[in-house]
């Protein structure tokens, strides 16, 4: 009887990355770090290194032409997980001139090998592999293929994990370390309008299961971090039979509206043009939880958190929520975000506090964060982050504004309101010389509630929910009349 | 502001005294001009030989002809061709230094070793450059040292 061999699985210290790649790095693998220059390959290299390198588990770095070391290691140093009390003791730097390059493949096997047997590693690196493919075969030396041959099986006798790191690119693929090695992760990197899109993939990693796609990629001054892609949402769920559990949002009137409050679990996109109170419904919203126990996150994508406290109305987001883990905050406002990236950050707030209300206030803002390719599929991303939101527990409100049309009853931009559980739609109309407000529900899935219009006002505590507008007509059209009036 | 060829002004006395510990250890007991000027061709060739394990051997020369030519400024007389070749620049170094008095062989020595280390640590930062040392000088590199290094 035969036991399945148990493959153990190194962290890769980036966070996210590990998720991507199936659970981890596989220990005594082969492994290729391909992308562009500037890509993050040399980062990521030492930052595997300094996640997993210890007295027990030492590392080995070549550093093959490229970037001359003396720079690498001044600017290596900047980032947070570069730890000096690791070396020498725990990582071994050896750099390999260009003369022993010259020499033929053969010389810079042996000299590995010598290394590896000198110092016992158990993960070595080579950096940058790329220079020694591109050197002509000597005299009767070894070819690429057989370097690469032979490197990976010493390396592997020797329980080493391996890492070559190189430019390479789609037309690469045909070179025998794509065959040869067990994993391959890309980092890719674009430049667009202002912005520059990174993103990383796992080409492939023998024996478990990666996820596949490009996955956004940042580098700052904590190194790689990764936002795996969203997944698609599960299909929609049956909704359990019987009245369901609802959330109030704290404004009198609109709770009635909706059949008693928005359903558990739904989103609910409050649509409208600017001034017409979008925010300050959002914020009633969590504030109505947070007073009957519900913890809250706002994310907040136009105005500074601070500017968006002191115009919420009066007594509705004091700081002190803050401060009492009632209420957090996010202000996300780069002009190269992504989704993946926004998403992270949400469910990290949500789980934080333990919030059961989500405000992303708001879509137009959030659009404007992200960079140019992350706007092209905009609506599709839309639906994955509500998707995962929604699983994470919370309802969500999300605020979107909306250029007035009188020719036409349009409900969300983007054409996204098939996302939603629930759409309030809110318009300005001329009442006899005066510039009112209405809203109306204009969907909500699964549920009864009120369809008629009804005007509302701003006041210092929210907003205030009129009468139902059922003496006029045309006010969708802006052209509101007095039932009973004559037209024009 | 600081003076760049007193490489002890910019630094306070930590690199200097590690450079101090390094070159007395490789002096021995020789302590004419000559056995000076052996002990600082010595200590400097494991320096670069050693570092520029890590660093490239070609960056470690290059630190060192720079530290050549800011010794030069205060210590004219070390002359010997920078760009000579390896094996050139060594004795070049040593038929320098072995003319002169053993105690001005020494500062000079003392200046020049300084000066490497302290471009080295600027680069790559004092607490490496210490730590890489300490692999060959690991009594004159103490331990208390290295953990004092910010």
């Amino acid at each position: 009887m035969s036991q399945r061999v148990q493959i153990t699985k190194l962290p890769s210290g980036v966070p996210g990355l590990d998720d991507v790649l199936g659970g981890g790095l596989p220990e005594f693998s082969f492994n290729l770090i391909a992308g562009p220059p500037g890509g993050g390959k040399t980062t990521l290299a030492h930052q595997i290194m300094f996640a997993n390198a210890s007295p027990e588990r030492p590392a080995l770095f070549v550093m093959i032409c490229g970037e001359p070391p003396l720079k690498m290691l001044r600017y290596q140093q900047q980032f947070a997980f570069f730890d000096p009390a690791l070396i020498p003791g725990c990582i071994h730097f050896l750099h390999l001139g260009v003369e022993l390059v010259a020499d033929g493949l053969e010389k810079v096997l042996e000299r590995i090998i010598q290394e590896v047997e000198a110092t016992g590693p158990r993960l070595v690196f080579v950096d940058s592999f790329r220079a020694m493919t591109r050197r002509p075969v000597a005299q009767g030396g070894i070819d690429l293929q057989q370097f690469v041959e032979r490197l990976s099986l010493h390396l592997t006798s020797w329980e080493a994990t391996t890492f070559l790191v190189g430019e390479y690119d789609d037309a690469d693929e045909s070179n025998p370390i794509f065959t040869v090695a067990d994993g391959i992760v890309r980092l890719l990197q674009k430049a667009e309008r202002n912005s520059i899109v990174r993103k990383v993939q796992v080409v492939k990693m023998r024996g478990q299961g990666q996820i596949p796609g490009l996955h956004t990629l940042k580098i700052s001054e904590a190194g790689l971090r990764v936002y795996p892609r969203l997944p698609n949402p599960d299909p929609p769920h049956a909704r359990p039979a019987g009245p369901l559990e609802r959330k109030l949002m704290g404004i009198p009137g609109l709770d009635e509206m909706l059949g008693g409050g928005i359903p558990t679990g739904y989103s609910m996109m409050i649509v409208g043009p600017s001034g017409s109170g979008k925010t300050i419904a959002a914020t009633q919203f969590v504030r109505e939880g947070i007073e009957h126990g519900e913890p809250g996150v706002i994310a907040v994508f136009e105005n500074r958190p601070e500017e968006y406290l002191t115009t919420a109305p009066d007594g509705h987001l004091p700081q002190e929520l803050i401060a009492a883990g009632k209420l957090e905050m996010l202000y996300l406002r780069p002009l190269d975000l992504s989704v993946d990236e926004t998403m992270e950050e949400l469910a990290a707030a949500v789980k934080r506090i333990g919030a059961k209300r989500l405000v992303i206030d708001s879509l137009s803002g959030l659009e404007l964060a992200l960079a140019p390719s992350f706007r092209e599929d905009f609506r599709e991303s839309l639906y994955r982050m509500v998707g995962a939101l929604l699983r994470l527990g919370v309802t969500v409100v999300m605020t979107a504004e909306l250029v007035e049309s009188y020719s036409e009853l349009r409900l969300s931009p983007h054409g996204s309101s098939f996302l939603t559980d629930v759409i309030v739609l809110q318009r300005y109309v001329e009442v006899q010389g005066e510039l009112r407000r209405f809203l109306v529900i204009a969907k909500m899935r699964g549920g009864a509630h009120d369809t008629r219009l009804r005007f509302y006002e701003i006041g210092s505590n929210g907003l205030v929910i009129g009468e139902a507008t059922t003496r006029f007509q045309g006010l969708l059209v802006g052209n509101a009349q007095r039932i009973g009036d004559p037209g024009d | 502001m600081t003076n760049p060829t007193d490489p002890s002004a910019e630094r306070g006395d930590h690199v200097l005294a590690v450079a101090r510990r390094m070159l007395g250890r490789e002096e021995a007991r020789d302590e004419s001009a000559s056995g000076v000027a052996a002990g600082t061709v010595q200590a400097s060739e494991k320096l670069c030989s050693h570092l520029g394990r890590v660093v490239g051997h070609r960056g470690m020369s290059a630190l060192f002809v720079r530290s050549l030519f800011l010794t030069r400024a205060r210590y004219p007389w070390l002359v010997g061709d920078p760009h000579a070749g390896h094996d050139g620049r060594w004795q070049a170094l040593y038929a320098c230094l072995q003319a002169q008095t053993p105690e001005a062989a020494r500062e000079a020595s003392l200046c020049l070793v300084t000066h490497v280390l302290r471009l080295l640590g600027g680069l790559i930062g004092d607490t490496l450059v210490l730590r890489l040392l300490a692999e060959v000088w690991p009594d004159e590199v103490s331990t208390r040292t290295t953990e004092e290094t910010p």
